[in-house]
Protein backbone atom coordinates (compact mmCIF):
# COMPACT_ATOMS: atom_id res chain seq x y z
CA UNK A 1 0.00 0.00 0.00
CA UNK A 2 1.51 3.40 -0.82
CA UNK A 3 1.67 6.28 1.43
CA UNK A 4 -1.29 8.10 -0.59
CA UNK A 5 -3.60 4.87 -0.60
CA UNK A 6 -2.39 5.23 3.42
CA UNK A 7 -3.05 9.02 3.65
CA UNK A 8 -6.79 8.24 2.07
CA UNK A 9 -7.40 5.43 4.75
CA UNK A 10 -6.70 7.89 7.38
CA UNK A 11 -9.15 10.20 6.31
CA UNK A 12 -11.76 8.03 6.04
CA UNK A 13 -10.90 6.24 9.03
CA UNK A 14 -11.31 10.12 11.00
CA UNK A 15 -14.88 10.34 8.96
CA UNK A 16 -15.93 7.36 10.18
CA UNK A 17 -14.82 8.34 13.79
CA UNK A 18 -15.46 11.61 14.21
CA UNK A 19 -19.07 13.27 14.67
CA UNK A 20 -19.73 16.70 13.88
CA UNK A 21 -17.64 16.49 10.46
CA UNK A 22 -19.91 18.77 8.48
CA UNK A 23 -20.27 22.12 10.00
CA UNK A 24 -23.86 22.37 8.71
CA UNK A 25 -24.63 25.93 10.25
CA UNK A 26 -21.14 27.16 8.54
CA UNK A 27 -23.01 25.78 4.87
CA UNK A 28 -26.04 26.86 5.53
CA UNK A 29 -25.54 30.67 6.33
CA UNK A 30 -22.94 30.64 3.24
CA UNK A 31 -26.17 28.96 1.08
CA UNK A 32 -28.30 31.43 2.42
CA UNK A 33 -25.78 34.08 1.20
CA UNK A 34 -25.51 33.10 -1.87
CA UNK A 35 -29.54 33.20 -2.22
CA UNK A 36 -30.55 36.93 -0.34
CA UNK A 37 -27.33 37.75 -3.21
CA UNK A 38 -29.28 36.50 -5.58
CA UNK A 39 -32.29 38.44 -4.57
CA UNK A 40 -30.89 41.27 -3.34
CA UNK A 41 -27.67 42.38 -5.40
CA UNK A 42 -28.68 40.58 -8.25
CA UNK A 43 -32.90 40.97 -8.49
CA UNK A 44 -32.36 44.55 -6.97
CA UNK A 45 -29.33 45.55 -9.88
CA UNK A 46 -32.24 44.06 -12.45
CA UNK A 47 -35.27 45.69 -10.85
CA UNK A 48 -33.13 49.00 -11.10
CA UNK A 49 -32.07 48.62 -14.44
CA UNK A 50 -35.82 47.86 -16.05
CA UNK A 51 -36.77 50.62 -14.48
CA UNK A 52 -33.88 52.78 -16.02
CA UNK A 53 -35.38 51.67 -19.04
CA UNK A 54 -38.54 52.60 -18.82
CA UNK A 55 -37.27 55.98 -17.98
CA UNK A 56 -34.64 56.22 -20.82
CA UNK A 57 -37.80 54.60 -23.48
CA UNK A 58 -39.62 57.59 -22.02
CA UNK A 59 -37.66 60.00 -22.65
CA UNK A 60 -37.20 59.08 -26.36
CA UNK A 61 -41.05 59.59 -26.63
CA UNK A 62 -41.10 62.49 -25.19
CA UNK A 63 -43.42 64.84 -27.11
CA UNK A 64 -41.80 67.33 -29.24
CA UNK A 65 -42.84 70.84 -31.18
CA UNK A 66 -43.32 70.28 -34.96
CA UNK A 67 -43.33 73.08 -37.43
CA UNK A 68 -46.68 74.72 -36.26
CA UNK A 69 -45.69 74.65 -32.61
CA UNK A 70 -48.47 71.64 -31.94
CA UNK A 71 -46.78 68.65 -29.62
CA UNK A 72 -46.92 65.40 -31.01
CA UNK A 73 -45.74 62.12 -29.40
CA UNK A 74 -42.48 61.07 -31.33
CA UNK A 75 -42.84 57.50 -32.25
CA UNK A 76 -40.56 54.79 -32.44
CA UNK A 77 -39.18 53.81 -35.75
CA UNK A 78 -41.25 50.33 -37.03
CA UNK A 79 -39.94 47.92 -36.36
CA UNK A 80 -37.88 48.99 -33.84
CA UNK A 81 -36.90 47.31 -30.54
CA UNK A 82 -38.35 50.73 -28.79
CA UNK A 83 -42.01 49.69 -30.13
CA UNK A 84 -42.34 46.95 -28.00
CA UNK A 85 -40.71 48.49 -24.98
CA UNK A 86 -42.66 49.82 -21.80
CA UNK A 87 -42.83 53.14 -21.25
CA UNK A 88 -43.53 55.58 -18.57
CA UNK A 89 -45.07 59.62 -19.27
CA UNK A 90 -45.33 62.33 -17.08
CA UNK A 91 -45.44 61.45 -13.29
CA UNK A 92 -44.85 57.88 -14.15
CA UNK A 93 -41.80 58.68 -16.16
CA UNK A 94 -39.75 60.27 -13.41
CA UNK A 95 -41.44 57.68 -10.72
CA UNK A 96 -39.25 54.82 -13.14
CA UNK A 97 -36.40 57.05 -12.58
CA UNK A 98 -37.15 56.92 -8.53
CA UNK A 99 -37.24 53.58 -8.16
CA UNK A 100 -34.41 52.51 -10.58
CA UNK A 101 -32.49 55.14 -8.12
CA UNK A 102 -33.80 53.25 -5.28
CA UNK A 103 -32.79 49.66 -6.74
CA UNK A 104 -29.85 50.55 -7.48
CA UNK A 105 -29.04 52.36 -4.25
CA UNK A 106 -30.42 49.10 -2.45
CA UNK A 107 -28.39 47.23 -4.49
CA UNK A 108 -24.92 49.19 -3.34
CA UNK A 109 -26.26 49.54 0.15
CA UNK A 110 -26.49 45.60 0.19
CA UNK A 111 -22.90 45.63 -0.88
CA UNK A 112 -21.31 47.89 1.41
CA UNK A 113 -22.77 46.22 4.45
CA UNK A 114 -22.21 42.79 3.32
CA UNK A 115 -18.48 44.52 2.88
CA UNK A 116 -18.27 45.97 6.28
CA UNK A 117 -19.93 42.61 7.88
CA UNK A 118 -17.60 40.38 5.81
CA UNK A 119 -14.10 42.11 7.51
CA UNK A 120 -15.40 43.45 10.75
CA UNK A 121 -14.40 39.94 11.97
CA UNK B 1 23.81 30.57 6.88
CA UNK B 2 22.61 27.82 8.73
CA UNK B 3 21.52 24.66 6.68
CA UNK B 4 17.71 25.24 8.67
CA UNK B 5 17.28 29.10 7.34
CA UNK B 6 18.52 27.87 3.83
CA UNK B 7 15.62 25.62 3.94
CA UNK B 8 13.08 28.08 5.49
CA UNK B 9 14.61 30.65 2.31
CA UNK B 10 14.08 27.86 -0.41
CA UNK B 11 10.53 27.20 1.35
CA UNK B 12 9.69 30.84 1.16
CA UNK B 13 10.97 31.17 -2.77
CA UNK B 14 8.54 28.01 -3.58
CA UNK B 15 5.28 29.72 -1.26
CA UNK B 16 5.52 32.59 -3.47
CA UNK B 17 5.99 30.64 -6.60
CA UNK B 18 3.04 28.42 -5.88
CA UNK B 19 1.18 31.83 -4.66
CA UNK B 20 2.32 33.68 -8.12
CA UNK B 21 0.82 30.58 -9.98
CA UNK B 22 -2.13 30.73 -7.54
CA UNK B 23 -2.57 33.90 -8.63
CA UNK B 24 -2.06 33.39 -12.37
CA UNK B 25 -4.18 29.84 -12.54
CA UNK B 26 -7.12 31.72 -10.58
CA UNK B 27 -7.25 35.40 -12.97
CA UNK B 28 -10.13 33.35 -14.61
CA UNK B 29 -12.21 33.03 -12.07
CA UNK B 30 -12.73 36.99 -11.78
CA UNK B 31 -12.38 37.93 -14.58
CA UNK B 32 -13.31 35.00 -17.24
CA UNK B 33 -16.32 35.90 -17.79
CA UNK B 34 -16.17 39.78 -18.03
CA UNK B 35 -13.25 39.24 -21.10
CA UNK B 36 -15.73 36.95 -22.44
CA UNK B 37 -18.64 39.47 -22.58
CA UNK B 38 -16.65 42.07 -23.47
CA UNK B 39 -16.88 43.89 -20.40
CA UNK B 40 -13.57 44.34 -19.70
CA UNK B 41 -10.50 44.61 -22.27
CA UNK B 42 -8.35 41.53 -21.51
CA UNK B 43 -5.36 43.72 -19.97
CA UNK B 44 -7.53 46.22 -18.31
CA UNK B 45 -9.34 43.07 -16.76
CA UNK B 46 -5.58 41.47 -15.19
CA UNK B 47 -4.56 45.41 -14.09
CA UNK B 48 -7.88 45.37 -11.64
CA UNK B 49 -8.25 41.89 -10.68
CA UNK B 50 -4.09 42.20 -9.93
CA UNK B 51 -4.67 45.41 -8.08
CA UNK B 52 -8.13 44.12 -5.75
CA UNK B 53 -6.25 40.63 -5.03
CA UNK B 54 -3.43 42.71 -3.25
CA UNK B 55 -5.71 44.64 -1.50
CA UNK B 56 -8.04 41.53 -0.49
CA UNK B 57 -5.10 39.84 0.54
CA UNK B 58 -4.69 42.38 3.74
CA UNK B 59 -8.01 41.82 4.87
CA UNK B 60 -8.88 38.98 7.33
CA UNK B 61 -6.53 36.04 8.28
CA UNK B 62 -9.46 33.60 9.02
CA UNK B 63 -8.41 30.95 6.08
CA UNK B 64 -4.66 31.18 6.80
CA UNK B 65 -5.10 30.24 10.66
CA UNK B 66 -7.53 27.00 8.95
CA UNK B 67 -4.45 25.96 6.62
CA UNK B 68 -1.68 26.85 9.03
CA UNK B 69 -3.29 24.16 12.11
CA UNK B 70 -5.96 22.37 9.86
CA UNK B 71 -4.21 20.10 7.16
CA UNK B 72 -1.43 18.18 9.23
CA UNK B 73 -0.01 18.11 12.82
CA UNK B 74 2.40 20.78 13.10
CA UNK B 75 4.63 19.24 15.38
CA UNK B 76 5.26 16.63 13.19
CA UNK B 77 6.20 18.51 10.08
CA UNK B 78 9.75 19.84 9.22
CA UNK B 79 10.21 22.85 6.57
CA UNK B 80 11.30 20.10 3.73
CA UNK B 81 7.90 18.69 4.19
CA UNK B 82 6.18 22.19 3.40
CA UNK B 83 8.63 22.82 0.88
CA UNK B 84 7.65 19.54 -0.90
CA UNK B 85 4.20 20.25 -0.52
CA UNK B 86 4.46 23.13 -2.32
CA UNK B 87 6.44 21.28 -5.34
CA UNK B 88 3.57 19.11 -5.44
CA UNK B 89 1.17 21.58 -5.47
CA UNK B 90 3.31 24.04 -8.22
CA UNK B 91 3.37 20.89 -10.25
CA UNK B 92 -0.24 20.02 -10.26
CA UNK B 93 -1.29 23.93 -10.86
CA UNK B 94 1.08 24.62 -14.02
CA UNK B 95 -0.07 21.18 -15.58
CA UNK B 96 -3.59 22.11 -15.20
CA UNK B 97 -2.81 25.62 -16.46
CA UNK B 98 -1.18 23.68 -19.71
CA UNK B 99 -4.27 21.81 -20.37
CA UNK B 100 -6.45 24.79 -19.71
CA UNK B 101 -8.07 23.54 -16.85
CA UNK B 102 -9.55 25.87 -13.66
CA UNK B 103 -9.06 23.36 -11.38
CA UNK B 104 -8.56 24.15 -7.52
CA UNK B 105 -5.17 25.29 -6.33
CA UNK B 106 -6.55 25.14 -2.69
CA UNK B 107 -6.61 21.26 -3.47
CA UNK B 108 -3.50 21.35 -4.88
CA UNK B 109 -1.79 22.63 -1.83
CA UNK B 110 -3.73 20.31 0.63
CA UNK B 111 -2.95 17.61 -1.85
CA UNK B 112 1.27 18.14 -2.15
CA UNK B 113 1.08 18.87 1.68
CA UNK B 114 -0.77 15.80 3.06
CA UNK B 115 1.74 13.59 0.48
CA UNK B 116 5.14 15.08 1.47
CA UNK B 117 3.61 14.77 5.56
CA UNK B 118 2.81 11.41 4.84
CA UNK B 119 6.48 10.62 3.39
CA UNK B 120 7.88 12.67 6.46
CA UNK B 121 5.78 11.44 9.41
CA UNK B 122 3.07 9.01 8.04
CA UNK B 123 -0.53 9.21 8.10
CA UNK B 124 -0.84 9.60 11.73
CA UNK B 125 0.20 13.22 11.43
CA UNK B 126 -2.58 14.15 8.80
CA UNK B 127 -5.47 16.00 10.36
CA UNK B 128 -7.88 14.15 8.34
CA UNK B 129 -11.07 15.45 10.57
CA UNK B 130 -9.53 18.67 10.41
CA UNK B 131 -9.25 18.18 6.38
CA UNK B 132 -12.96 16.97 5.87
CA UNK B 133 -14.64 19.28 7.80
CA UNK B 134 -13.18 22.68 7.06
CA UNK B 135 -11.25 22.13 3.75
CA UNK B 136 -12.85 19.09 1.50
CA UNK B 137 -16.50 19.45 2.25
CA UNK B 138 -16.94 22.76 2.11
CA UNK B 139 -15.07 22.57 -1.11
CA UNK B 140 -17.55 20.08 -2.42
CA UNK B 141 -20.55 21.81 -1.34
CA UNK B 142 -19.51 25.39 -2.97
CA UNK B 143 -19.43 24.71 -6.46
CA UNK B 144 -23.29 22.95 -5.76
CA UNK B 145 -24.42 26.27 -3.47
CA UNK B 146 -23.02 28.75 -6.13
CA UNK B 147 -24.34 27.03 -8.87
CA UNK B 148 -28.01 27.12 -6.93
CA UNK B 149 -27.73 30.69 -6.09
CA UNK B 150 -26.31 31.45 -9.85
CA UNK B 151 -29.19 29.50 -11.15
CA UNK B 152 -31.78 31.53 -8.88
CA UNK B 153 -30.31 34.74 -9.78
CA UNK B 154 -30.39 34.35 -13.86
CA UNK B 155 -33.68 33.59 -13.70
CA UNK B 156 -34.77 36.31 -11.07
CA UNK B 157 -32.93 38.49 -13.66
CA UNK B 158 -34.65 37.16 -16.40
CA UNK B 159 -38.15 37.49 -15.57
CA UNK B 160 -37.38 40.78 -14.07
CA UNK B 161 -36.25 42.32 -17.80
CA UNK B 162 -37.75 40.27 -20.14
CA UNK B 163 -39.91 43.09 -21.07
CA UNK B 164 -37.50 45.60 -21.44
CA UNK B 165 -34.59 46.47 -24.51
CA UNK B 166 -32.18 43.65 -24.66
CA UNK B 167 -29.42 46.36 -26.00
CA UNK B 168 -29.94 48.16 -23.02
CA UNK B 169 -30.03 45.73 -20.26
CA UNK B 170 -27.11 43.85 -21.52
CA UNK B 171 -25.14 47.04 -21.71
CA UNK B 172 -26.18 47.90 -18.06
CA UNK B 173 -25.07 44.59 -16.90
CA UNK B 174 -21.93 45.08 -18.78
CA UNK B 175 -21.43 47.89 -16.25
CA UNK B 176 -22.70 45.72 -12.92
CA UNK B 177 -20.06 43.26 -14.19
CA UNK B 178 -16.76 45.71 -13.77
CA UNK B 179 -17.99 46.28 -9.98
CA UNK B 180 -19.72 42.29 -9.86
CA UNK B 181 -15.75 40.99 -11.35
CA UNK B 182 -14.04 43.59 -8.90
CA UNK B 183 -15.99 41.73 -5.98
CA UNK B 184 -14.92 38.46 -7.46
CA UNK B 185 -11.01 39.91 -7.29
CA UNK B 186 -11.13 41.28 -3.64
CA UNK B 187 -12.63 37.94 -2.60
CA UNK B 188 -9.65 36.02 -4.34
CA UNK B 189 -7.45 38.22 -2.88
CA UNK B 190 -8.73 37.45 0.51
CA UNK B 191 -9.39 34.11 0.60
CA UNK B 192 -6.36 32.70 -1.95
CA UNK B 193 -3.63 34.50 -0.36
CA UNK B 194 -4.06 33.55 3.05
CA UNK B 195 -3.16 30.06 1.73
CA UNK B 196 0.10 30.96 1.08
CA UNK B 197 0.32 33.03 4.10
CA UNK B 198 -0.55 30.11 6.05
CA UNK B 199 2.34 27.64 4.56
CA UNK B 200 4.90 30.32 5.27
CA UNK B 201 3.37 30.91 8.76
CA UNK B 202 3.50 26.98 8.79
CA UNK B 203 7.18 26.76 7.89
CA UNK B 204 8.16 29.41 10.20
CA UNK B 205 6.68 27.43 12.62
CA UNK B 206 8.86 24.47 12.08
CA UNK B 207 12.06 25.71 11.99
CA UNK B 208 11.21 27.46 15.29
CA UNK B 209 11.39 30.98 13.61
CA UNK B 210 8.08 31.93 15.13
CA UNK B 211 6.10 30.09 17.66
CA UNK B 212 3.24 27.41 17.54
CA UNK B 213 0.81 29.94 18.41
CA UNK B 214 2.17 33.13 16.65
CA UNK B 215 0.34 35.20 14.00
CA UNK B 216 0.88 35.14 10.50
CA UNK B 217 4.46 38.05 10.47
CA UNK B 218 2.95 41.04 8.58
CA UNK B 219 5.84 40.66 5.92
CA UNK B 220 4.76 37.46 5.33
CA UNK B 221 1.32 38.70 4.35
CA UNK B 222 3.20 41.67 2.64
CA UNK B 223 4.57 39.39 0.60
CA UNK B 224 2.18 37.21 -0.10
CA UNK B 225 -0.26 39.78 -1.44
CA UNK B 226 2.63 40.66 -3.81
CA UNK B 227 2.96 37.49 -5.64
CA UNK B 228 -0.71 36.79 -6.04
CA UNK B 229 -0.99 40.18 -7.73
CA UNK B 230 1.48 40.22 -10.00
CA UNK B 231 0.73 36.49 -10.86
CA UNK B 232 -3.34 37.65 -11.74
CA UNK B 233 -1.78 40.75 -13.40
CA UNK B 234 0.20 37.90 -15.56
CA UNK B 235 -2.81 36.45 -16.63
CA UNK B 236 -3.47 32.80 -17.11
CA UNK B 237 -4.83 33.03 -20.52
CA UNK B 238 -5.73 29.39 -21.00
CA UNK B 239 -7.70 28.79 -18.27
CA UNK B 240 -9.97 32.27 -18.55
CA UNK B 241 -10.46 31.06 -21.85
CA UNK B 242 -11.94 27.56 -21.04
CA UNK B 243 -13.99 29.60 -18.54
CA UNK B 244 -15.20 32.27 -20.17
CA UNK B 245 -15.64 30.47 -23.64
CA UNK B 246 -15.61 26.68 -23.08
CA UNK B 247 -18.09 26.20 -20.44
CA UNK B 248 -21.17 27.91 -21.79
CA UNK B 249 -21.48 31.31 -23.91
CA UNK B 250 -22.75 33.70 -21.49
CA UNK B 251 -24.39 36.86 -21.91
CA UNK B 252 -23.50 40.13 -19.62
CA UNK B 253 -26.52 39.43 -17.05
CA UNK B 254 -25.19 36.27 -17.22
CA UNK B 255 -21.84 37.27 -16.34
CA UNK B 256 -22.64 40.10 -13.83
CA UNK B 257 -25.03 36.92 -11.43
CA UNK B 258 -22.22 34.60 -12.09
CA UNK B 259 -19.87 37.20 -10.58
CA UNK B 260 -22.36 38.54 -7.62
CA UNK B 261 -23.21 34.92 -6.10
CA UNK B 262 -18.95 33.73 -6.25
CA UNK B 263 -18.13 36.63 -4.71
CA UNK B 264 -20.75 36.56 -2.16
CA UNK B 265 -19.88 32.74 -1.67
CA UNK B 266 -16.39 33.18 -1.72
CA UNK B 267 -16.46 36.00 0.65
CA UNK B 268 -19.05 34.03 2.89
CA UNK B 269 -17.00 31.16 3.57
CA UNK B 270 -13.90 32.92 4.14
CA UNK B 271 -15.55 35.20 6.91
CA UNK B 272 -16.55 31.68 8.06
CA UNK B 273 -12.94 30.14 8.20
CA UNK B 274 -13.66 27.87 5.42
CA UNK B 275 -10.75 27.59 2.91
CA UNK B 276 -13.16 27.20 -0.39
CA UNK B 277 -11.58 26.72 -3.88
CA UNK B 278 -12.65 29.81 -5.56
CA UNK B 279 -11.92 28.25 -8.59
CA UNK B 280 -14.99 25.55 -7.77
CA UNK B 281 -17.31 28.35 -6.48
CA UNK B 282 -16.56 30.17 -10.07
CA UNK B 283 -16.97 27.23 -12.41
CA UNK B 284 -19.79 26.48 -10.17
CA UNK B 285 -21.58 29.82 -10.78
CA UNK B 286 -20.72 29.46 -14.55
CA UNK B 287 -22.96 26.40 -14.72
CA UNK B 288 -25.71 27.95 -12.81
CA UNK B 289 -26.10 31.04 -14.87
CA UNK B 290 -25.88 28.50 -18.25
CA UNK B 291 -28.21 25.92 -17.03
CA UNK B 292 -30.86 28.78 -15.11
CA UNK B 293 -30.91 30.38 -18.62
CA UNK B 294 -31.32 27.04 -20.20
CA UNK B 295 -27.83 28.23 -22.84
CA UNK B 296 -26.23 25.36 -24.21
CA UNK B 297 -23.37 23.60 -21.93
CA UNK B 298 -19.95 21.94 -23.37
CA UNK B 299 -20.41 19.10 -20.86
CA UNK B 300 -17.40 17.43 -22.23
CA UNK B 301 -15.62 20.86 -21.21
CA UNK B 302 -17.19 20.28 -17.80
CA UNK B 303 -16.35 16.60 -17.82
CA UNK B 304 -12.98 17.43 -18.05
CA UNK B 305 -13.25 20.13 -15.27
CA UNK B 306 -15.03 17.89 -13.40
CA UNK B 307 -12.28 15.09 -13.50
CA UNK B 308 -9.20 17.25 -12.63
CA UNK B 309 -11.14 18.52 -9.32
CA UNK B 310 -11.75 14.50 -8.28
CA UNK B 311 -8.27 13.81 -8.85
CA UNK B 312 -6.11 16.91 -7.66
CA UNK B 313 -5.96 15.92 -4.04
CA UNK B 314 -4.19 12.37 -4.86
CA UNK B 315 -2.11 13.43 -8.25
CA UNK B 316 -1.18 16.95 -5.87
CA UNK B 317 -0.57 14.26 -2.66
CA UNK B 318 1.27 11.86 -5.23
CA UNK B 319 3.83 15.14 -6.43
CA UNK B 320 4.36 16.29 -3.15
CA UNK B 321 5.30 12.10 -1.81
CA UNK B 322 7.49 12.14 -4.71
CA UNK B 323 9.44 15.59 -4.22
CA UNK B 324 9.63 14.47 -0.76
CA UNK B 325 11.56 10.97 -0.93
CA UNK B 326 13.95 12.73 -3.13
CA UNK B 327 14.53 15.56 -1.11
CA UNK B 328 14.84 13.13 2.22
CA UNK B 329 16.63 10.48 0.10
CA UNK B 330 19.67 12.41 -0.44
CA UNK B 331 19.33 14.57 2.69
CA UNK B 332 19.62 17.97 4.36
CA UNK B 333 20.12 21.46 2.62
CA UNK B 334 21.40 19.70 -0.29
CA UNK B 335 18.29 17.66 -0.29
CA UNK B 336 15.91 20.40 -0.79
CA UNK B 337 18.45 22.04 -2.87
CA UNK B 338 18.59 19.14 -5.55
CA UNK B 339 14.99 18.87 -5.54
CA UNK B 340 14.20 22.38 -6.19
CA UNK B 341 16.77 22.30 -8.89
CA UNK B 342 14.84 18.84 -10.31
CA UNK B 343 11.35 20.57 -9.59
CA UNK B 344 12.89 23.78 -11.80
CA UNK B 345 13.64 21.95 -14.82
CA UNK B 346 9.85 20.60 -14.51
CA UNK B 347 8.23 23.84 -14.37
CA UNK B 348 10.35 25.39 -17.40
CA UNK B 349 9.26 22.20 -19.33
CA UNK B 350 5.60 22.90 -18.80
CA UNK B 351 6.00 26.25 -20.16
CA UNK B 352 8.14 25.55 -22.92
CA UNK B 353 4.94 23.02 -24.29
CA UNK B 354 2.40 25.61 -23.30
CA UNK B 355 5.01 27.80 -26.25
CA UNK B 356 3.24 25.43 -28.91
CA UNK B 357 0.22 26.37 -28.79
CA UNK B 358 0.30 30.00 -26.71
CA UNK B 359 -3.17 31.22 -25.43
CA UNK B 360 -2.76 35.45 -25.02
CA UNK B 361 -4.79 38.15 -24.50
CA UNK B 362 -4.94 38.43 -28.41
CA UNK B 363 -6.81 35.23 -29.41
CA UNK B 364 -7.96 34.55 -25.83
CA UNK B 365 -11.87 35.41 -26.97
CA UNK B 366 -11.53 33.60 -30.48
CA UNK B 367 -14.04 31.34 -31.21
CA UNK B 368 -13.79 28.07 -30.12
CA UNK B 369 -14.85 25.75 -33.16
CA UNK B 370 -18.11 23.94 -33.09
CA UNK B 371 -17.11 19.74 -32.05
CA UNK B 372 -14.29 20.67 -30.19
CA UNK B 373 -13.49 18.24 -27.58
CA UNK B 374 -11.52 21.25 -25.29
CA UNK B 375 -11.95 24.60 -25.23
CA UNK B 376 -7.90 25.43 -26.50
CA UNK B 377 -8.76 24.74 -30.03
CA UNK B 378 -9.06 27.66 -32.37
CA UNK B 379 -10.11 28.01 -35.58
CA UNK B 380 -6.88 27.70 -37.73
CA UNK B 381 -6.49 24.42 -35.91
CA UNK B 382 -9.10 22.60 -37.50
CA UNK B 383 -7.90 24.62 -40.31
CA UNK B 384 -4.56 22.69 -40.67
CA UNK B 385 -5.64 19.59 -39.71
CA UNK B 386 -7.98 19.87 -43.07
CA UNK B 387 -4.86 21.02 -44.67
CA UNK B 388 -2.86 18.41 -43.38
CA UNK B 389 -4.99 16.08 -43.76
CA UNK B 390 -6.00 17.06 -47.60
Amino acid sequence: MTTVHLAFAGLLAAAATSTPIINWTGLVKVLLLAIATGVIIVGGFSLGLAALDVYVSSLHRQPTPDEHGLLAVNPPAKGSAVAAAPAATGGARYASLAVALGFFGVCMVGVVIGLIEMFSK
Amino acid sequence: MSASTAIVLIVIMFALTFDFTNGFHDTANAMATSIATGALKPRQAVAISGALNFLGAFLGLSVAATIATGIVDARLVTTTTVFAGLVGAITWNLLTWLLGLPSSSSHAIVGGTVGATIVQAGAGAVNGTGILSKVLIPAMASPIIAGAGAALAIWLSARITRRNHEGFVLHGYKLGQILSASMVSLAHGTNDAQKTMGIITLALIASGTIGAHAGTPFWVVAICAGAIALGTYTGGWRVIRTLGKGVTEISTQQGFAAESISSAVILGASHLGFAVSTTQVTSGSVLGVGLGKGAAVRWSVVGRMVTAWLITLPVAATFGAAANTVARGVGGVTGVVITAILAAGVFAGIFVISRRQPVTADNVNAPIPAGARHALAFEADEDAVAVAIA
